[in-house]
Protein backbone atom coordinates (compact mmCIF):
# COMPACT_ATOMS: atom_id res chain seq x y z
CA UNK A 1 0.00 0.00 0.00
CA UNK A 2 2.62 2.99 -1.48
CA UNK A 3 1.44 6.16 -1.49
CA UNK A 4 2.39 8.38 -4.56
CA UNK A 5 4.61 10.78 -2.73
CA UNK A 6 4.75 14.77 -4.16
CA UNK A 7 8.05 16.18 -4.28
CA UNK A 8 7.21 18.71 -2.92
CA UNK A 9 5.75 16.64 0.17
CA UNK A 10 9.40 14.37 0.27
CA UNK A 11 11.48 17.00 0.43
CA UNK A 12 9.50 18.64 3.33
CA UNK A 13 10.76 16.76 7.19
CA UNK A 14 7.61 15.06 8.12
CA UNK A 15 8.04 13.60 11.53
CA UNK A 16 10.98 14.53 14.12
CA UNK A 17 13.01 11.79 16.24
CA UNK A 18 14.22 14.84 18.83
CA UNK A 19 12.10 13.47 21.86
CA UNK A 20 12.63 9.78 21.13
CA UNK A 21 16.70 10.52 20.68
CA UNK A 22 16.88 12.44 24.02
CA UNK A 23 14.34 9.24 25.76
CA UNK A 24 16.44 6.92 23.89
CA UNK A 25 19.60 8.57 25.16
CA UNK A 26 20.75 8.38 22.13
CA UNK A 27 20.82 4.55 21.19
CA UNK A 28 20.51 4.29 17.56
CA UNK A 29 19.60 0.59 17.85
CA UNK A 30 16.82 1.57 20.46
CA UNK A 31 15.53 4.57 17.93
CA UNK A 32 15.88 2.18 14.84
CA UNK A 33 13.44 -0.55 16.64
CA UNK A 34 10.55 2.32 17.92
CA UNK A 35 10.74 3.39 14.22
CA UNK A 36 10.14 -0.18 12.84
CA UNK A 37 7.14 -0.90 15.44
CA UNK A 38 5.91 2.96 14.01
CA UNK A 39 5.40 1.79 11.36
CA UNK A 40 4.01 -1.73 11.63
CA UNK A 41 1.29 -0.43 14.37
CA UNK A 42 0.58 2.28 12.70
CA UNK A 43 -0.72 0.24 9.89
CA UNK A 44 -2.86 -1.80 12.16
CA UNK A 45 -3.86 1.09 13.67
CA UNK A 46 -5.57 2.54 10.38
CA UNK A 47 -6.77 -0.75 9.35
CA UNK A 48 -8.72 -0.77 12.74
CA UNK A 49 -10.07 2.98 12.75
CA UNK A 50 -11.52 2.22 9.29
CA UNK A 51 -13.16 -0.60 10.62
CA UNK A 52 -14.43 1.64 13.11
CA UNK A 53 -15.47 4.20 10.57
CA UNK A 54 -17.05 1.45 8.42
CA UNK A 55 -19.29 -0.49 11.01
CA UNK A 56 -19.66 2.84 13.00
CA UNK A 57 -17.74 1.05 16.24
CA UNK A 58 -16.95 4.77 18.67
CA UNK A 59 -15.17 2.72 21.10
CA UNK A 60 -12.86 0.85 18.95
CA UNK A 61 -12.52 4.34 16.54
CA UNK A 62 -12.05 6.08 20.18
CA UNK A 63 -9.64 3.83 21.44
CA UNK A 64 -7.38 3.06 18.00
CA UNK A 65 -7.18 6.69 17.73
CA UNK A 66 -5.73 6.89 21.57
CA UNK A 67 -3.41 4.76 20.97
CA UNK A 68 -2.14 6.16 17.37
CA UNK A 69 -1.89 9.89 18.77
CA UNK A 70 0.79 8.93 21.39
CA UNK A 71 3.22 7.81 18.61
CA UNK A 72 1.90 10.59 16.94
CA UNK A 73 3.21 13.01 19.65
CA UNK A 74 5.64 10.68 19.98
CA UNK A 75 7.48 11.39 16.70
CA UNK A 76 5.95 14.86 16.42
CA UNK A 77 4.43 14.70 13.24
CA UNK A 78 2.63 17.94 13.47
CA UNK A 79 0.73 17.76 10.97
CA UNK A 80 -1.37 15.43 12.63
CA UNK A 81 -1.67 16.33 16.17
CA UNK A 82 -4.59 18.08 15.64
CA UNK A 83 -6.00 15.39 13.03
CA UNK A 84 -5.76 12.75 15.79
CA UNK A 85 -6.96 14.64 18.63
CA UNK A 86 -10.49 15.93 16.91
CA UNK A 87 -10.77 12.30 15.90
CA UNK A 88 -10.21 10.87 19.69
CA UNK A 89 -13.06 13.69 20.64
CA UNK A 90 -15.64 13.51 17.85
CA UNK A 91 -15.57 9.58 18.63
CA UNK A 92 -15.69 9.65 22.07
CA UNK A 93 -18.99 11.95 21.31
CA UNK A 94 -20.23 9.82 19.22
CA UNK A 95 -20.89 12.35 16.39
CA UNK A 96 -19.79 14.02 12.49
CA UNK A 97 -18.91 10.04 11.23
CA UNK A 98 -18.69 12.32 7.86
CA UNK A 99 -16.21 14.70 9.33
CA UNK A 100 -14.72 11.62 11.12
CA UNK A 101 -14.42 10.14 7.31
CA UNK A 102 -12.21 13.14 5.93
CA UNK A 103 -10.13 13.86 8.83
CA UNK A 104 -9.07 9.55 8.75
CA UNK A 105 -8.75 10.40 4.76
CA UNK A 106 -6.14 12.87 5.49
CA UNK A 107 -3.94 11.11 8.62
CA UNK A 108 -4.35 7.49 6.09
CA UNK A 109 -2.53 9.41 3.24
CA UNK A 110 0.00 11.20 5.63
CA UNK A 111 0.97 8.66 7.78
CA UNK A 112 1.79 6.37 4.63
CA UNK A 113 3.71 9.46 3.12
CA UNK A 114 5.40 9.55 7.10
CA UNK A 115 6.16 5.96 6.65
CA UNK A 116 7.69 6.29 3.42
CA UNK A 117 10.01 9.13 4.53
CA UNK A 118 10.96 7.26 7.70
CA UNK A 119 12.02 3.68 5.47
CA UNK A 120 13.71 6.23 2.83
CA UNK A 121 15.62 7.50 5.69
CA UNK A 122 16.43 4.56 7.37
CA UNK A 123 17.68 2.84 4.36
CA UNK A 124 19.83 6.29 3.62
CA UNK A 125 21.23 5.39 7.13
CA UNK A 126 22.48 1.86 6.52
CA UNK B 1 41.68 24.92 40.63
CA UNK B 2 38.71 23.72 38.20
CA UNK B 3 35.53 24.21 39.61
CA UNK B 4 32.43 22.94 38.85
CA UNK B 5 29.56 24.41 36.68
CA UNK B 6 27.92 27.02 38.36
CA UNK B 7 24.72 26.96 36.31
CA UNK B 8 24.24 23.73 37.63
CA UNK B 9 24.52 22.84 41.12
CA UNK B 10 25.84 20.04 41.49
CA UNK B 11 22.91 19.25 44.34
CA UNK B 12 20.18 19.68 42.11
CA UNK B 13 21.90 17.02 39.32
CA UNK B 14 21.85 14.04 41.77
CA UNK B 15 19.16 11.02 40.84
CA UNK B 16 18.80 7.56 42.16
CA UNK B 17 17.31 5.66 44.39
CA UNK B 18 19.11 5.95 47.15
CA UNK B 19 19.87 9.36 47.96
CA UNK B 20 17.84 10.28 50.42
CA UNK B 21 19.74 7.62 52.83
CA UNK B 22 22.50 10.35 52.12
CA UNK B 23 20.69 13.72 52.02
CA UNK B 24 18.73 12.57 54.84
CA UNK B 25 21.18 10.22 56.92
CA UNK B 26 21.51 13.54 59.36
CA UNK B 27 25.24 12.94 58.69
CA UNK B 28 27.85 15.24 56.72
CA UNK B 29 27.73 15.01 52.92
CA UNK B 30 31.23 15.84 50.70
CA UNK B 31 30.95 16.17 47.20
CA UNK B 32 33.95 15.03 44.45
CA UNK B 33 33.50 15.64 40.68
CA UNK B 34 35.23 13.38 38.53
CA UNK B 35 35.96 14.61 35.19
CA UNK B 36 37.17 10.76 33.05
CA UNK B 37 39.52 9.42 36.00
CA UNK B 38 41.07 13.09 37.52
CA UNK B 39 39.52 14.56 40.24
CA UNK B 40 38.48 18.34 39.68
CA UNK B 41 36.65 19.44 43.09
CA UNK B 42 36.95 18.27 46.16
CA UNK B 43 34.85 19.87 48.42
CA UNK B 44 36.28 21.24 52.19
CA UNK B 45 34.22 18.58 53.88
CA UNK B 46 35.26 16.26 52.44
CA UNK B 47 38.63 17.41 53.17
CA UNK B 48 37.53 17.88 56.67
CA UNK B 49 36.84 14.19 56.88
CA UNK B 50 39.89 13.39 55.68
CA UNK B 51 41.58 14.79 58.60
CA UNK B 52 43.12 18.33 56.49
CA UNK B 53 42.65 21.75 58.12
CA UNK B 54 41.40 24.78 56.16
CA UNK B 55 45.09 26.12 56.00
CA UNK B 56 46.16 23.21 54.09
CA UNK B 57 47.14 23.82 50.78
CA UNK B 58 43.80 22.17 48.48
CA UNK B 59 45.41 21.95 45.19
CA UNK B 60 47.64 19.65 47.08
CA UNK B 61 44.99 17.15 48.25
CA UNK B 62 43.42 16.89 45.08
CA UNK B 63 46.09 14.49 43.62
CA UNK B 64 45.36 12.50 46.61
CA UNK B 65 41.81 11.82 46.34
CA UNK B 66 42.33 8.25 44.61
CA UNK B 67 45.87 8.21 46.34
CA UNK B 68 44.16 7.83 49.69
CA UNK B 69 41.62 4.71 48.44
CA UNK B 70 43.04 1.66 49.77
CA UNK B 71 45.23 -0.11 46.92
CA UNK B 72 42.56 -3.19 47.84
CA UNK B 73 39.77 -1.23 46.18
CA UNK B 74 41.20 1.77 44.01
CA UNK B 75 41.16 -0.51 41.18
CA UNK B 76 38.15 -1.66 41.96
CA UNK B 77 35.67 1.09 42.48
CA UNK B 78 37.68 2.56 39.19
CA UNK B 79 36.39 -0.23 37.16
CA UNK B 80 32.77 -0.35 38.75
CA UNK B 81 32.79 3.50 37.41
CA UNK B 82 34.07 2.55 33.95
CA UNK B 83 31.94 -0.09 33.57
CA UNK B 84 28.99 1.54 34.62
CA UNK B 85 29.86 4.37 32.67
CA UNK B 86 29.52 1.87 29.21
CA UNK B 87 26.45 0.50 30.04
CA UNK B 88 25.22 4.13 30.41
CA UNK B 89 24.18 3.63 34.36
CA UNK B 90 22.57 6.84 36.04
CA UNK B 91 24.23 5.95 39.08
CA UNK B 92 26.03 3.57 41.29
CA UNK B 93 26.61 2.78 45.27
CA UNK B 94 29.36 1.15 46.29
CA UNK B 95 31.77 0.87 49.81
CA UNK B 96 35.58 1.29 50.17
CA UNK B 97 38.07 2.19 52.80
CA UNK B 98 39.94 5.65 52.43
CA UNK B 99 43.33 6.49 54.55
CA UNK B 100 42.69 9.92 56.58
CA UNK B 101 45.70 12.50 56.96
CA UNK B 102 46.77 10.97 60.16
CA UNK B 103 47.12 7.47 58.52
CA UNK B 104 44.60 5.35 59.77
CA UNK B 105 41.74 3.97 57.11
CA UNK B 106 38.03 4.91 57.18
CA UNK B 107 35.22 2.94 55.70
CA UNK B 108 33.43 5.70 52.99
CA UNK B 109 29.82 5.12 51.23
CA UNK B 110 29.95 7.06 47.65
CA UNK B 111 26.83 7.90 45.74
CA UNK B 112 28.34 8.22 42.51
CA UNK B 113 26.05 9.60 39.61
CA UNK B 114 26.74 10.02 36.09
CA UNK B 115 26.01 12.73 33.85
CA UNK B 116 25.59 12.34 30.26
CA UNK B 117 24.81 14.65 27.41
CA UNK B 118 21.92 14.41 24.63
CA UNK B 119 23.99 12.22 22.55
CA UNK B 120 24.82 9.65 26.08
CA UNK B 121 27.89 10.42 26.15
CA UNK B 122 29.63 10.84 29.59
CA UNK B 123 30.60 14.11 30.59
CA UNK B 124 31.13 14.19 34.63
CA UNK B 125 30.78 11.96 37.65
CA UNK B 126 29.64 13.54 40.68
CA UNK B 127 30.35 11.78 43.97
CA UNK B 128 28.54 12.40 47.54
CA UNK B 129 30.28 10.19 50.01
CA UNK B 130 29.68 9.62 53.77
CA UNK B 131 32.31 7.71 56.58
CA UNK B 132 30.27 5.22 56.79
CA UNK B 133 30.74 3.41 60.75
CA UNK B 134 31.32 -0.11 60.34
CA UNK B 135 27.88 -1.50 61.75
CA UNK B 136 26.54 -0.43 58.45
CA UNK B 137 29.20 -1.54 56.36
CA UNK B 138 26.73 -4.50 54.99
CA UNK B 139 23.81 -2.00 54.24
CA UNK B 140 24.67 -1.53 50.64
CA UNK B 141 24.31 -4.96 49.99
CA UNK B 142 20.49 -4.88 51.60
CA UNK B 143 19.67 -2.16 49.71
CA UNK B 144 21.08 -3.44 46.65
CA UNK B 145 19.31 -7.08 47.26
CA UNK B 146 15.83 -4.98 48.06
CA UNK B 147 16.34 -3.05 44.80
CA UNK B 148 17.18 -6.07 42.88
CA UNK B 149 13.57 -7.74 43.91
CA UNK B 150 12.08 -3.85 42.67
CA UNK B 151 9.52 -5.34 40.72
CA UNK B 152 7.41 -3.05 38.19
CA UNK B 153 4.39 -3.77 36.30
CA UNK B 154 3.73 -1.81 33.66
CA UNK B 155 0.22 -1.48 31.87
CA UNK B 156 0.13 0.60 28.51
CA UNK B 157 -1.77 -0.76 25.03
CA UNK B 158 0.88 0.79 22.88
CA UNK B 159 3.93 -1.23 22.10
CA UNK B 160 6.15 2.25 21.32
CA UNK B 161 5.35 3.68 24.80
CA UNK B 162 6.15 0.39 26.21
CA UNK B 163 9.68 0.09 24.94
CA UNK B 164 10.28 3.69 25.73
CA UNK B 165 9.06 3.60 28.83
CA UNK B 166 10.99 0.04 29.63
CA UNK B 167 14.05 1.37 28.36
CA UNK B 168 13.99 4.62 31.01
CA UNK B 169 12.54 2.59 33.86
CA UNK B 170 15.85 0.18 33.16
CA UNK B 171 17.81 2.94 33.10
CA UNK B 172 16.95 4.50 36.37
CA UNK B 173 16.52 0.91 38.12
CA UNK B 174 18.75 -1.45 36.14
CA UNK B 175 18.16 -4.47 38.16
CA UNK B 176 14.64 -4.34 38.32
CA UNK B 177 12.22 -7.00 37.06
CA UNK B 178 9.67 -5.57 34.71
CA UNK B 179 5.76 -7.02 33.84
CA UNK B 180 4.11 -6.11 30.54
CA UNK B 181 0.54 -6.20 30.57
CA UNK B 182 -1.86 -4.58 27.38
CA UNK B 183 -4.65 -3.40 28.63
CA UNK B 184 -6.81 -3.04 31.96
CA UNK B 185 -7.54 -6.69 32.96
CA UNK B 186 -4.01 -7.99 32.66
CA UNK B 187 -2.86 -5.00 34.62
CA UNK B 188 -5.00 -6.62 37.20
CA UNK B 189 -4.67 -10.31 36.78
CA UNK B 190 -0.38 -9.68 36.78
CA UNK B 191 -0.97 -7.56 40.18
CA UNK B 192 -2.66 -10.05 41.73
CA UNK B 193 -0.31 -12.70 40.53
CA UNK B 194 2.84 -10.96 40.75
CA UNK B 195 2.35 -8.06 43.52
CA UNK B 196 4.40 -5.85 41.73
CA UNK B 197 5.97 -2.84 43.89
CA UNK B 198 4.90 -0.25 41.92
CA UNK B 199 2.77 0.02 38.97
CA UNK B 200 2.65 2.36 35.87
CA UNK B 201 -0.73 2.70 34.65
CA UNK B 202 -1.78 3.85 31.27
CA UNK B 203 -5.64 5.19 31.37
CA UNK B 204 -7.03 4.44 28.08
CA UNK B 205 -6.61 0.81 27.67
CA UNK B 206 -8.93 -1.46 25.90
CA UNK B 207 -11.25 -4.00 28.23
CA UNK B 208 -10.62 -2.39 31.00
CA UNK B 209 -9.13 1.63 31.84
CA UNK B 210 -6.69 2.59 34.35
CA UNK B 211 -9.05 4.20 36.35
CA UNK B 212 -11.02 0.90 36.79
CA UNK B 213 -8.28 -1.39 37.22
CA UNK B 214 -6.61 0.94 39.20
CA UNK B 215 -9.91 0.78 42.18
CA UNK B 216 -9.83 -3.04 41.57
CA UNK B 217 -6.49 -3.20 42.94
CA UNK B 218 -6.88 -0.75 45.50
CA UNK B 219 -10.09 -2.97 46.56
CA UNK B 220 -8.19 -6.17 46.41
CA UNK B 221 -5.15 -4.80 48.20
CA UNK B 222 -7.88 -3.72 51.38
CA UNK B 223 -9.37 -7.09 50.91
CA UNK B 224 -6.16 -9.17 51.45
CA UNK B 225 -4.69 -6.44 53.97
CA UNK B 226 -1.91 -5.91 51.71
CA UNK B 227 0.08 -2.67 51.73
CA UNK B 228 -0.76 -0.19 48.67
CA UNK B 229 1.48 0.24 46.28
CA UNK B 230 1.92 2.94 44.11
CA UNK B 231 0.15 3.50 40.84
CA UNK B 232 1.19 6.40 39.19
CA UNK B 233 -0.69 7.26 35.95
CA UNK B 234 1.20 7.61 32.57
CA UNK B 235 -1.46 9.59 29.96
CA UNK B 236 -1.63 11.37 26.68
CA UNK B 237 -5.11 12.66 27.64
CA UNK B 238 -5.95 16.18 27.43
CA UNK B 239 -9.33 16.43 29.56
CA UNK B 240 -9.13 18.59 32.56
CA UNK B 241 -9.52 17.35 35.43
CA UNK B 242 -7.90 14.50 34.92
CA UNK B 243 -4.98 14.50 37.07
CA UNK B 244 -7.98 14.47 40.03
CA UNK B 245 -9.57 11.77 38.59
CA UNK B 246 -6.27 9.71 38.81
CA UNK B 247 -6.26 10.45 42.42
CA UNK B 248 -10.00 9.75 42.98
CA UNK B 249 -9.85 6.48 41.19
CA UNK B 250 -6.59 5.74 43.64
CA UNK B 251 -3.63 6.58 41.77
CA UNK B 252 -0.64 7.99 43.47
CA UNK B 253 0.60 10.69 41.06
CA UNK B 254 0.37 11.32 37.30
CA UNK B 255 2.54 11.60 34.04
CA UNK B 256 1.49 13.33 31.07
CA UNK B 257 2.30 11.78 27.76
CA UNK B 258 4.93 12.21 25.94
CA UNK B 259 6.90 11.15 28.98
CA UNK B 260 9.44 13.44 29.83
CA UNK B 261 12.45 12.15 31.07
CA UNK B 262 13.49 14.70 34.02
CA UNK B 263 9.45 14.27 35.26
CA UNK B 264 9.77 10.52 34.97
CA UNK B 265 12.67 10.47 36.99
CA UNK B 266 11.75 12.47 39.53
CA UNK B 267 8.59 10.50 40.24
CA UNK B 268 9.69 7.59 39.98
CA UNK B 269 12.69 8.20 42.47
CA UNK B 270 10.32 9.66 44.73
CA UNK B 271 8.15 6.40 45.49
CA UNK B 272 11.55 4.31 45.10
CA UNK B 273 12.72 6.14 47.76
CA UNK B 274 9.93 5.99 49.92
CA UNK B 275 10.07 1.90 49.45
CA UNK B 276 13.66 1.73 49.96
CA UNK B 277 13.44 3.38 53.14
CA UNK B 278 10.13 1.72 54.27
CA UNK B 279 11.80 -1.52 53.92
CA UNK B 280 15.10 -0.84 55.91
Amino acid sequence: MQAIQPDSEMTKKLYDIKLINQLSHGKQDLVNHILQVFIEDSQISLQNIKKGLDNADFNALRQEAHILKSSIMLLSIEELIDNIKEIEELAEKQDCLDRLIVLFSHLESHIQLTINQINKDMNAAK
Amino acid sequence: MSQPNKRQPPGKIFSGSKLSDFADHGKTNMLIIIEGEQIIYSSPLYMQMMGYSEGDSISATQNNVWENIHQDDQDKIKKIIREDIKKKKPYSIYALRVRTRQGHYIWREDYASYQYDATGKHIRTYVICRELPSSEKNEKEIITNELNKFKVLIAEDNRVNMILTKDLLEHILPDCQIIEARNGQEAVNLYKQQLPDMVLMDIHMPEKDGYQATREIRIYEDKSGLKKRPIIAITARIHEGERERCLESGMNDYLPKPIQEADFNYTINKFVNIYTDNNK
